[in-house]
């Protein structure tokens, strides 16, 4: 019969490298919820941000009841149109930016994707190609009642870059995160096409 | 776990217990009935084997086989044929030179062929699903209808619509479709309709395309 | 002391083996992907169902054509490259709609959609025995017109089925060897059949 202590000791010695394992992932999560998140970085119009596959430039802001580069409000609704300058980031033809903006704390502002417009012709959803830069109006719809601020702030989303995904080993862009916050001052009805509408980002 | 056992017998009792591996292992001779069984299942293994890809390779086999058009049955004169639990009549096939421009590219034929389809009133086994009406030359070459000829719109429909109507109304339905061909094989063409649920079967008519004048 | 080495060494060369194995085996895309078919510009480029030829390739820094009677010129930042090809069918109708640029650098760049209503869009509906010139429009970087190649197939991203591949190799150029660009490009000429 071994002494039941030389038993616990030997367990515990067996058992080590689990231990270590749980506490040390213990320890992790609670850091993880307890410490504060790092600060979002602020970007103001005319501010290259880097978003994962796209350079995102924003230009301006404005809140319009006109038709807007071809698009047209509803009856009873205004239409918030944020201009921004859109460069290619990844190797291949892209139109997987309606999910970059997020504004918030917009009062009326109508849930779902918003209707992305291309400012040089009149198209919606443009395919945008590597290395060429293009301006674009993301247009979100709102009620008309309500009152906009006179700040827009909205979420900058940037997808991470993995080289091989886990189901069929392609290369792709996911895990959509937040990389900074967009502070533009929403001005009056722009006319677009106007003098100050650049061809050109 | 094992209780004591006198030492004396440990030895004969540990053989006689043990498998015919360990028996194997100990330098014995396997017996003449081992022997057999292990030829019989080398021999068993070369009908497993081909069994167990067959088996797995069932569905795909399946599926290649009935994705393609290789056997034609051939309608007999102009009379009506039955087809995947449909009748099918060709009606009308006739050519005509397409003049060159836009969308529709040089020495081509335009092909018009016309069928009518009626339901029989039995159920067929399997709905017939997708239907593509084509020519085809003696070669194997196919072609299936263009959207390049504006077609004079009539009480004719394109297949598929003609026999899901078939199939909800009953009576008979007119399909028409048009087909662009070079000249020289225009006149050896023959019209063939091809329905998912049928193939490798198809059906194919003998009648070839006659020239008209073009309107 | 002889047989722990030769173990040791055996061992070695296995994981070398399967380490060589693990870094180079195709993932499932690759495997299942696109069957390329290589070929140059001017020879035709035989594929399961298409034969292509690249004609030509020219480039313009606007293009215009008419819609519904008026005319509308497309502007681009970079540079437009209009490639023309010719193709036929071979055993059974095809409508060849995918092409893509692809410059010296890997960058990919899928026809533009630009082009709404203009005349000889893809995909162009091909019958065996009748050739005819399709036309395909591409919106590039100015640097990736050199070395580029074309790539052709009937859908976008074939699974197991074959893409030509182009070398676009010979490029329209001035007497003093660069690249010619014209002003603007009327797609309204000649499109679709033989011209």
């Amino acid at each position: 019969m071994r002494p039941a202590f030389g038993k616990v000791k030997t367990r515990l010695l067996a058992g080590i490298g689990s231990i270590l394992a749980a506490c040390s992932a213990a320890v992790y999560g609670l850091y993880v919820k307890v410490s504060p998140p790092p600060p979002l970085a602020r970007y103001e119009a005319g501010s290259p941000i880097e978003a994962g596959q796209w350079q995102v430039v924003p230009r301006r802001a404005w809140v319009s009841r006109d038709k807007v580069y071809g698009v047209s409000p509803g009856p009873g609704q205004q239409m918030l149109v944020v201009e921004v300058d859109l460069g290619n980031r990844t190797r291949a033809s892209s139109s997987d930016y309606a999910d970059v903006l997020r504004p918030h704390a917009v009062p009326g502002l109508a849930p779902g994707a918003p209707t992305v417009a291309q400012t040089r012709d009149p198209r919606l959803s443009p395919l945008l190609h590597p290395g060429l830069a293009e301006r674009v109006a993301y247009i979100w719809v709102m009620a008309d009642s309500a009152a906009p601020p006179a700040t827009l702030t909205a979420d900058v989303v940037a997808k991470t870059y993995k080289p091989r995904d886990n189901l069929y080993g392609v290369p792709g862009w996911y895990n959509p995160a937040v990389v900074g916050r967009l502070a533009l001052p929403l001005g009056a009805s722009f006319a677009p096409g106007g003098a100050d509408a650049a061809r050109a980002p | 776990m094992s209780i004591a056992r006198p030492p004396e017998d440990a030895h004969a009792e540990a053989r006689q217990g043990a498998s015919p591996p360990e028996r194997a292992l100990r330098d014995d001779p396997p017996s003449a009935g081992e022997r057999l069984w292990r030829r019989r299942s080398l021999a068993l293994l070369a009908v497993l084997l081909p069994l167990t890809i067959a088996v797995t390779a069932y569905d795909s086999v399946r599926q290649w086989w009935t994705g393609r058009d290789l056997f034609a049955r051939e309608a007999a004169g102009d009379a009506p044929a039955g087809f995947g639990g449909l009748r099918w009549q060709l009606t009308g096939l006739r050519m005509a030179p397409a003049p060159a421009g836009g969308r529709i590219p040089a020495d081509a034929m335009a092909v018009v062929a016309q069928f009518s389809v009626q339901a029989t009133g039995a159920q067929p086994a399997r709905a017939p699903l997708e239907c593509v009406v084509s020519l085809e030359d003696g070669e194997g070459r196919r072609w299936t209808p263009t959207l390049a000829l504006p077609l004079p719109r009539a009480s004719e429909r394109e297949c598929n619509a003609a026999i899901r109507a078939a199939a909800k109304e009953g009576g008979t339905q007119r399909v028409q479709h048009a087909f662009l061909v070079p000249r020289e094989v225009a006149a050896t063409l023959r019209p063939a309709i091809s329905l998912a649920s049928q193939r490798p079967y198809y059906l194919r008519f003998a009648r070839r395309p006659e020239l008209v004048q073009a309107q | 002391m002889k047989r722990r080495l030769a173990t040791l060494v055996l061992l070695a060369a296995a994981a070398a083996v399967l380490l060589a194995m693990q870094r180079h085996s195709p993932r499932y895309d690759e495997l299942t992907g696109p069957i390329p078919v290589s070929g140059r510009m001017g020879e035709p480029v035989r594929t399961r169902l298409f034969d292509a030829r690249v004609e030509r390739v020219a480039f313009a820094r606007q293009v215009v054509y008419r819609r519904f009677g008026s005319p509308v010129m497309r502007s681009t930042s970079g540079l437009w490259a209009i490639v023309t090809v010719e193709l036929a069918a071979r055993a059974k109708s095809v409508a060849v709609g995918q092409a893509a640029w692809e410059g010296p650098t890997g960058l990919l760049y899928q026809q533009t959609d630009r082009l709404d209503f203009s005349p000889g869009q893809p995909p162009h509906a091909l019958d065996p025995g009748l050739p005819r010139q399709g036309r395909f429009v591409f919106e590039i970087r100015p640097d990736q017109a050199g070395g580029a190649t074309l790539r052709l197939s009937e859908r976008f991203s074939p699974r197991l089925d074959s893409e030509a591949r182009i070398a676009l190799d010979t490029l329209p150029r001035n007497p003093d060897g660069s690249l010619a660009i014209a002003d603007t490009l009327d797609l309204s000429a000649a499109s679709g059949g033989r011209p």
